[in-house]
Parts: structure tokens; sequence; C-alpha cells
């Protein structure tokens, strides 16, 4: 049916852009395109579109729609978006700020969402810029990208776990509706257990709670439409605990297709996945925490707990992260961030996790005051408060360790020359970066693990004097007589070391699968303390191996 | 000895439409009703909802929604002269059981009756002459006109969100059309009309080219957010195509529980009784009242409840038989054609022409919804002249879309092999490729075309079973041919490679479905020798019971009955509650 009407439309095109289309697309037929996609996201993205190719056979779409998905398809004149900084190169979304899956999601509702933010009559400032630059046909290349990929195993949110009660209410809801409010039940439309009904109908399932609540209050508020104004009445009837509670419980389901493990790991690194405190669930931290483990504690007290600050209050710090209670903040960190603090592999955005409260919080600060400039994060940390600034240090360097990307493919001759570098500087028996930043890169700021495009670029930036604030000083004399190829070797270095207090964590970068507390037979020390074998098992049958 | 309870004002006999009707305008004026339903409690959440609610197996085969059989069902002949067998599977028509009756299963197909429809025997004799009809076409005036009703019809459509043209707050550019032939209205409808399906596009530009006025057909699926005069709220209707045979799960289709019945539970004035079979009318011969009604409650207890008001709101032809049951009025005799209970009855004279196309169309089927269609009336009675024809009547001819149901929906032309690789591969070609024509006709009264009692069998509760004598009059058959070959006309203009029709042809049967509009058994009418109830519905014989639904029309017009029945309710609530409550007693002198 989708391909149905996709013929007229494609019809109606102007012949230029046909013309350049088929070009592109025989081109691309021939070899795919070298992309320059950061982090290993090349990679990833190669390896998905082969193993779509595999399922949908060679489409000319897909290859575009993976280089839309990437930013890759940019015409010149425009600045240029990618959905790939918060959606993920999958798709995969992320369950913090309420970035929506779309892995699987059926192709012709992504390309009638993108074709609504365009025309403005889906209002969204993030999506509406990023949807006006694409042409129909990119919409829709992008649209069967997603359409076409194996959705991600949805992990548990984080926060605190929804209540029993909360889930049974959504539950009903979704069932049969609710005869108090006069409200059908989703899966009259959505299909049984949220599955969808495509092409029509997305499914539910595994869909992010913030997300659907966040869309079920714009039903309610008139800010979102449907052709059919069905949503409207609905979201109009359901209150904010119906909505709160019909959120958590698709939430708290597994996305309806049949998973399939794709052997690329973007579930379990970097961009955009569902991002999550226990992403990596059974990855014990150095120190076992005392309370037993739950997967979404409102204030995880990890290993360094001390850092955060006195009058700082993690939860709100999570809170604020998520652009705060219904999106009242007009940005919110995990949108670029994770939530997890993993930040992005493009190096834009560092990691945050377990970063030191103290230099989070002075970042801000500086960002704030303009004595560090970014156009990006300096309208964002006016917009908060100085406990405000102290709740999400908290909230990020107190989060459990989170994994890493692998460096792809290792420069292994650059980071022997980097280490050389962080040991002694560019003098031969000159302090290094370690006199500092620790033996391993993991003292405040911990330089270890974090992206190496980052860090290179935070060195030019001192060597300009462009980055001032707080012991800048102190780093435009140690960078000074720092050649770009220095910076790039030391940056790659950096990159490939794992602080210390996170070596553990590496260790194992499977996840678990549900968000289920444990079974009362299962010991509490597999959760908590250390991955075990069942764990593992667990973890692996998740993925489909 | 039956428990006797403490007497109420009124009691209603059903828990469907109309007693949800009574029930709430009488409770709303103070009054304390009691409403008797034979069926369980339903709702559209959780009752309605899908995918439970899509289950073909269990609403269209094993009648889920349904009277069931094994309890109480009637038996049937087609002339007085043969021996009547019970009916011990559903098939013509479709009673139902439980809160909100038929009305919940329905198409949500609602049509005014032509004005002078109303007033038939009148309107026939001025036009056409008192010789123009054969005098066993026994059709009445109703003693109500259109001029009186248009008030209540309007109101009736508005609680049940109907969606046609001309709308509500419809733009002055734009042109939809609507129909010609119907009569004069007092306000728009509520809602826009329903979108076309593309069969019914196909048809309406056949009908036109033709020179006909084909329209969309007013459908009780509400097209948007709507609030109904009692308040109550309507979502938009999906198009799901299970609308007969199901409850709306969208809270989209008008049946009591969505537009009516919440109002009159929430007042503390109404009781709702459910699981309880009413097997008398209890009344005083000598003081010519109704007493109360006894009734079996799901225990087996028999109950007597006592009331000041007995209205009768069961299912068309149970009002008469439970008249017939407890020994009210005089029971309607074809020997002498005398008698009134049971008089009258008549049903809906459906034919089919099945347009199939060789080529792939795409029709979409499964897109569909009870009422979707595009349909002309200029064949219905008033639509056309009569002289020469030499009967009376007609109906329309709609291009319905209403489903795509696996289980249910396969058609094929007549000459397929009814199983087999030929079968198969004609489901497959014609399952998209396929709009059939209704033609949906009046049903005009015959001296032997009656209500009785069975007089050998009897039902669950040791009542005698009522008894249907059935069979399509000539007047019917010659208007059903003039009209369906009408049909067939357009069928043959819609470029398909072949055109199948059903003529309307041999006796009835009551084994293959045809439409749930079984109509007459408690007319209404001027005449106390003629007529069971006077224009208010109010009995001749006892004037505290009041028979309401369609067991009240003389003759069934060639458009569904629900809208009539829904308006005559409201009519005859209003004459309870404004007149009779206040004053007890005949409204009409006989």
């Amino acid at each position: 049916m989708s391909r149905a009407r996709r013929i007229p439309l494609i019809a109606l095109l102007g012949a230029a852009l046909a013309m350049l289309l088929a070009i592109g697309c025989n081109a691309q037929e021939q070899s795919p395109p070298k992309l320059v996609a950061p982090g290993g996201r090349a990679e990833i993205a190669q390896g998905l579109l082969q193993q779509a190719v595999r399922r949908y056979g060679h489409r000319s779409e897909l290859t575009l729609g993976m280089q839309v998905m990437l930013g890759e398809n940019c015409r010149a004149a425009a600045p240029c978006y990618s959905c790939v900084t918060c959606h993920g190169v999958r798709g995969a979304g992320s369950a913090g700020p309420g970035i929506p899956r779309l892995t699987g999601q059926s192709d012709l509702y992504l390309d009638h969402a993108l074709r609504s933010f365009a025309s403005g009559r889906r209002a969204s400032d993030v999506m509406q810029p990023v949807a006006k630059q694409l042409t129909g046909n990119e919409m829709r290349a992008v649209a069967e990208w997603c359409a076409a990929q194996t959705p991600a195993v949805a992990l548990p949110v984080p926060g605190p776990l929804p209540q029993e009660a909360t889930l049974a209410r959504g539950g009903k809801i979704a069932a049969v509706g609710s005869a108090k409010a006069r409200v059908q039940g989703c899966a009259n439309c959505h299909g049984p257990a949220g599955a969808g009904e495509p092409p029509i109908f997305p499914y539910l399932a595994g869909q992010y709670p913030h997300y659907l609540e966040q869309q079920l209050t714009a039903f309610k508020q008139g800010t979102r439409h449907d052709p059919g104004h069905i949503m409207q009445g609905i979201a109009a009837q359901l209150d904010g605990a119906d909505i709160d509670a019909v959120a958590e419980y698709f939430g708290s389901m597994q996305p309806p297709i049949h998973l399939q493990q794709v052997g690329i790991g973007e579930g379990l690194q970097g961009a955009g996945r569902p991002a999550s405190s226990s992403i990596v669930g059974s990855d014990p931290p150095p120190d076992p925490p005392k309370q037993p483990h739950k997967s979404r504690q409102s204030a995880p007290v990890g290993a360094s707990g001390a850092h955060a600050s006195r009058q700082a209050r993690p939860g709100e710090g999570r809170l604020i992260a998520f652009g705060g209670q219904f999106g009242q903040l007009q940005y919110s960190c995990a949108s670029c961030h994770q939530l997890d603090g993993t930040g992005d592999p493009s190096g834009a955005f560092p990691r945050l996790a377990q970063q030191k409260a103290s230099y989070i919080y002075q970042s801000l600060r500086e960002f704030a005051s303009g004595a560090r400039k970014s156009a990006v994060m300096q309208p964002i940390a006016q917009e908060l408060s100085d406990e405000q600034m102290h709740s999400v240090a908290a909230f990020y360097s107190t989060l459990r360790p989170q994994p890493f990307p692998p460096v792809l493919p290792p420069d292994k001759a650059a980071i022997s020359r980097g280490r050389k570098i962080a040991a002694h500087g560019i003098t031969p028996k000159g302090p290094g970066c370690d006199s500092c930043h620790g033996r391993h890169g993991d003292a405040s700021p911990y330089l270890a693990g974090q992206y190496a495009s980052y860090l290179e670029q935070q060195l030019k930036l001192f060597k300009s004097h462009k980055r001032r604030g707080q012991q800048a000083i102190i780093m435009q004399t140690v960078v000074g007589g720092m050649t770009e190829a220095q910076m790039r070797d030391v940056s790659l270095y950096f990159a490939s070391r794992r602080p210390r207090f996170m070596a553990i964590a590496n260790v194992l970068r499977t996840s678990h699968s549900g968000r289920a507390a444990p079974s009362p037979s299962e010991p509490l020390s597999h959760c908590g303390g250390g991955p075990g074998r069942r764990g593992i098992e667990r973890a692996d049958h998740a993925l489909g191996r | 000895m039956p428990k006797r309870l403490k007497p109420v004002d009124v009691v209603l006999v059903g828990g469907g439409m109309t007693a949800s009707i009574l029930g709430k305008q009488l409770a709303e004026a103070g009054h304390k009703v009691v409403a008797l339903e034979r069926g369980r409690m339903l709702n559209t959440v959780p009752d309605f909802q899908a995918p439970a609610m899509h289950d073909e197996l269990k609403y269209i085969v094993r009648h889920g929604l349904m009277e069931d059989t094994s309890v109480q069902t009637v038996s049937f002949r087609n002339f007085p002269h043969q021996h009547p067998l019970p009916m011990r599977q559903l098939g013509s028509f479709l009673p139902g059981t439980g809160v909100g009756g038929a009305m919940v299963h329905w198409n949500g197909q609602i049509w005014r009756f032509q004005p002078s429809w109303l007033r038939l025997r009148s309107a026939v004799n001025e036009r056409y002459g008192r010789n123009f009809l054969p005098p066993d076409v026994t059709i009445q005036d109703w003693g109500v006109t259109y001029e009186e009703l248009e008030p209540y019809y309007t109101l009736f459509e508005q609680v049940c969100a109907t969606s046609a043209a001309p709308y509500e707050g419809q733009p002055p550019g734009e042109l939809l059309p609507s129909d010609p032939h119907c009569g004069p209205r007092s306000q728009p409808y509520p809602n826009p009309p329903m979108k076309q399906a593309y069969s019914g596009h196909l048809y309406g530009e056949a009908a036109r080219n033709l020179g006909y006025h084909p329209f969309q057909v007013p459908s009780a699926n509400s097209t948007r957010a709507y609030t109904n005069p009692f308040g109550m709220t309507y979502k938009p209707c999906m198009y799901c195509g299970f609308c007969e045979k199901f409850g709306c799960e969208h809270f989209a289709k008008a049946s009591p529980q969505v537009a009516i019945l919440p109002v009159a539970l929430a007042n503390r004035n109404f009781e709702l009784r459910t699981h309880v079979h009413v097997t008398r009318i209890e009344h005083d011969k000598r003081a010519r009242i109704a007493t109360g009604v006894t009734y079996v409650e799901a225990g087996g207890r028999e109950v007597f409840q006592p009331a000041h008001v007995v209205a009768l709101c069961a299912f068309a032809y149970k009002n008469p038989v439970l008249m017939l049951q407890s020994g009210i009025g005089t029971p309607y005799d074809p020997a002498t054609r005398l008698g009134t209970i049971g008089r009258n009855y008549s049903y809906q004279t459906m034919s089919e022409v099945d347009v199939f196309y060789d080529r792939e169309m795409h029709f979409n089927p499964f897109m569909g919804a009870g009422a979707l269609g595009t349909v002309i009336t200029d064949f219905n009675n008033e639509s056309f002249d009569h002289a020469g024809l030499g009967f009376i009547g007609g109906g329309y001819i709609a291009a319905y879309q209403t489903n795509g149901r696996p289980i249910e929906y396969h058609p094929m032309p007549s000459d397929t092999p009814r199983w087999g690789l030929k079968w198969k591969e004609a489901v497959r070609k014609y399952y998209g490729s396929t709009v059939k024509l209704q033609i949906l006709a009046s049903s005009t009264p015959h001296p032997n075309n009656y209500i009785g009692l069975d007089r050998n069998y009897r039902d669950a509760f040791g009542s005698p079973l009522g008894m249907i004598t059935f069979d399509f009059p000539d007047n019917d058959r010659l208007m059903s041919s003039y009209v369906t070959s009408k049909a067939r006309d357009i069928g043959k203009a819609m470029g398909s490679s072949k055109v199948d029709v059903k003529w309307l042809a041999g006796h009835y049967s009551i084994v293959p479905y045809q439409t749930t509009h079984n109509t007459g058994g408690a007319i209404m009418g001027t005449d106390p020798s003629t007529s069971a109830v006077n224009r208010y519905l109010q009995s001749w014989d006892l004037h505290n019971l009041w028979v309401v639904g369609a067991s009240a029309f003389p003759q069934n017009d060639g458009y569904n009955p629900t809208d009539t029945v829904g308006a005559l309710t409201f009519w005859a609530a209003d004459a309870l509650v404004k007149r009779y409550m206040p004053h007890p007693g005949p409204l009409v002198s006989a």
C-alpha cells in the first residue's frame, strides 16, 4: 500500500530532482557511499545497511536514508542537522528526553510525521528545522531506513520503577479503555499489546514513556493533531494520571517486532541508544552499592557518590536532564549528552557520566557567564539556577559506570606517541598530562575514555585562547608548544584509555533485557554485585543470541 | 405465588433504545422507573473492545449479541393454512439480547420516512384514487404526521450524532449532495457526512449519469468528536468495518449505552434490572388498566412488579406477543380480518445487484462502516409516479461498503462452484473488486401476514411461542421487481464485466439473513378497530399500557426504521411526561 501511494508522489516531483536522484541512485548501487561519520558510526551504519539489503534487497532508498540519518546528505548552502545525533544510527531514540524510537516503525507513518513537521502541522522547535531541510525523497528514504531496522532491545528506563498499580491502570486503558473517561482501548487501533497496525497506526510497545507522555499531553492540549482528530478526542478525556499510566505501561514492554541481533552493538554503545543508568545493569560498579539494585533508582548512588555537592539533589538533576517536569525547560541535557551521560561519539558532546561534580558545575558556571564560549551551552546554562547546576552536576557525577564505544580502528602508533606525551609532555622529561589528570587520565576532569575529537577540539581551543575560565591559563601554557598532530595523538591515547573506576564496567558489554525486578529465587548479588552466569545468559537471550 | 415488590411509577419491558429514552425522560420528570432487560449488562468499555469484539465466529456465526433461541424464539410459516415450526436458529432477522438491544449491533443507517408514508392510505387515495390498489393491501394512516414528528426526528438524529449533509457548521461554499426526496428539515444534521468509498464513487458516477441524485447515506456513526444534547460524547468513526452484528468499540456508533443510557443510569429515579424475563403483563379487566408485570429472575424465582404505567419496549414482534400472551386486546384473526393485536406485521423487501469487475479494483472492503454508502432515493415511494404501475411503495438503492470481514465477506458470481479451486480463485479475484448494490424497499401489509401465538410450542418459561405468518405480498413483489431493474441498469452502467441480480424470488425464507426490520403487530392508528395503539402509542384497551417501537408501524417504508422508532419514542415520551402522567387516562377518545 505504501508503495502504491509512493508512485503518484514521485510523479509529482520536479523533473530535475528526479533526474538528480536517478543519477544518485545508480551511483549508490554501484558502490556504497563513503561515509565520514565519526565515532564508529560509519561502520555501524554500513553494517546495518548490509543487513537491510539482505532483508529487503538493494534499494536506493536505504542508502539515501542512511546518508540522511547520518547527516551526510548536506547540500552546501544549508546548515545540516543529522538525525543520528538524537535518534541514533538506527533510530533507537532515547528514553530520557523522550526521543522516540523509530526502529521498525511504519515508513508511511514516519514519512507523514516528517512532512507534518516540515509543514508545521506538527509543532516542534527541534524537528521543524530538521524536516524542512529534507526533500520529499529524503524524508521517504530516511523513513524507510528506520522502518527497515530491527528494534533495539528495550532497555530499562532510568528512574523509579513504575508502581504495579500504575502499570495495571495503564494496561487496562491500553486493552479495553476507560469507562469513566469514555475512552476506547488503545488496542483497537494500535493493535493488541500496542504492536501497531501498519502502515497507519504506529506501534507503542517499547516506546519511551516520556515521549508517549509528551505526545498524549500535546494531543490533549491541542498542539498535536492527527488527521482524523481521533487522538485529540481521546487524550482530552484522559487525565494526567491516565496518561502517565498508559505511557508507563507501553514503556514497560518490548518493541513488537521479533528481535534479531544484528551483531553491531549500536544498542550497546554510544549513539542514540536508550539512555539508562542501568544499561549495563549487570556491570558491577567497583564498590557494590549497599542497597539492593533496582533498575530504576531515582538517585543512583554509585562509586563516586562522594562527589555530590551538599546543595545538590541528584533526583532533581535527573529531572532537569530530562528537560524538567513536563518539559518545562527549553532544553534537556539528555538530548545531547544522553541521560546516561555517555555523550555522543561524534565528540560534539562529551561524556559526563561520573565526571567530577565540581568540574561539571564549574563548566556550567563558565558557560553561563560566557567565560567559556559555546552558542549551544550558554543559553542552556543560563536557564539553570545555581542550585540546579549543582543538581545536574551531582546527577551526572553519580551515575553508574557506562560502557565505552570501541575505537575503530585503533591507530596504535598514534596512541603510542600520545602515551609518551601524556607521561612526559612534549619535552623528553617534562611533566605530562598525568601530573594533573592522574596516571590513567582518571583524575578530575577525567580524560580517559573521553571522545578523541572532543579532546582534540578542546586542546585547540586552549591553544587559540578561545577556551578560558578556571585552570585555562595552565592549559594554554601546556598546549602552547603542541602541534596539531601531537594534540591528535594525545587525544587518541586518552580516548583509548578507560578510567580505573570504570575498568570493571567495560568487562561486560551486554545488557539486561527487561526491567523486571529480580525474581525472588535469584541472589541479589547477581544484580547488584556481579554479572553472574545467569545474568549473562539472560542478556544473551534478550539479544536473541 | 410470585414475590410481590413495591410498586413503581413506570415499568419498562426491555433495556434497549426505546426503554433508554423513556427511562431517561420519565426519570428526569421525577417518576420512579424500572427497566427490565432479559440479557446482561453491556458497555462500550470493556465489552465492545477490539480485538475481542472483532470475533466473527462469536458474534456473526454464534450470534453473541442476539436472542438465544433455546430460551425464547418464534415459530414461523408462510401462510395461515401451514403448520408453523419454531425458529431454532437465528437467520432472517436478529433480535438483540443484552442492554442496548438490537441497537448495539445495528449498522447505523438512520433514515426518516417520507412525509406521505405516515398518511399512506390518504395519500394514495388522493393521488391515485380509491381503486388504485386491491383491497388486500391494508395500508393505513399512522395518526401522526411528519410535521408533528419532525422535531423528534431532529432530536433523535442529534442524540445519534448523525453524519450527513447538510450538516451543522457546513461552510457555505461546500457543496455536498443531500437527499432530494426527504421531508423538510428544521435543522441540519449535527455532523458532516462520512467519507465516500471508491465503490460508492463509481456507483454515484453511474447513477448521476443516468439522471439520478446520489448522496452519502445518513450515518449514526459520528464523523467527528461530538457531544449530543444529553452531554454524551462521541468519537469519530474509524471505518473498521465491524458495525453490524458487533458493538462499536470507538464510542462512534450511536447505541443506547453511548448516547442515552448513562444519563438515565445516573438518575436515582431510574433502575435497570438485567437477567429478568417478563412473562406477563398483569391487568385488571374490569378497570381496564395494567397493574404491573410478572417476570422470572435469573435464579428462577417469579416476581410481580406492580406499576402505575407499563411500557412495552421489547423487540418489535415481542411487544404484540407479550400482549397476546397476557390476553390484552383482541387477537387478530386472518380468517375474519378482525382484531388488532398482531395485525399488519410487515418486514422489509430486500434485493441485491452485485457488480463484479474482472480487473483489480482495490475497493478495500475492509475499510467500511455500517452506514458507509452512496445512495439514491429516486425510487422511494414519494419520489416517483406510480400511475399505471399497479403497486405502491419503493426503496432506496445504495452501494454500501459495510465490511470486508474474512469469514463473512466473499462475494462471487452466482455461477461460481460452492467449493474447490474455482471457489478459491473467485474469493481472491472478487474480494476487492465487487460493488454490492442493496435495494432496501418498503413492505406493505397483507391480511395473511400477522403475529399470533403458536398452539404447539412453548418457550423456556412455559409461555406459548409467538408465531409469525409472513410471505411477500404481490404489491411488494411488483415494487421490488421495478426498483431492482433500475438498480440493475445502474449496475450495468458502472463499467463492470459481470452484473448479478438477486431478484426477490420464491417465498420468504426465515433462513438467510435479510434485515432485522420486523415491524407491526401492535400498530398505531386512528381507529381502535384497526389499530392497537393510538397516535401516542397508548393502548386503546388499557390506557396505562404503552407499546413503543417498530411494532407500531402500520407499514414499513423503504428506509431503515430506527430513526422513526427513535422519533416516535421521543414523541410518546413527551405525551407521557407532559400529558399522561399529570392526568392519567386515554389521550385520544376511542
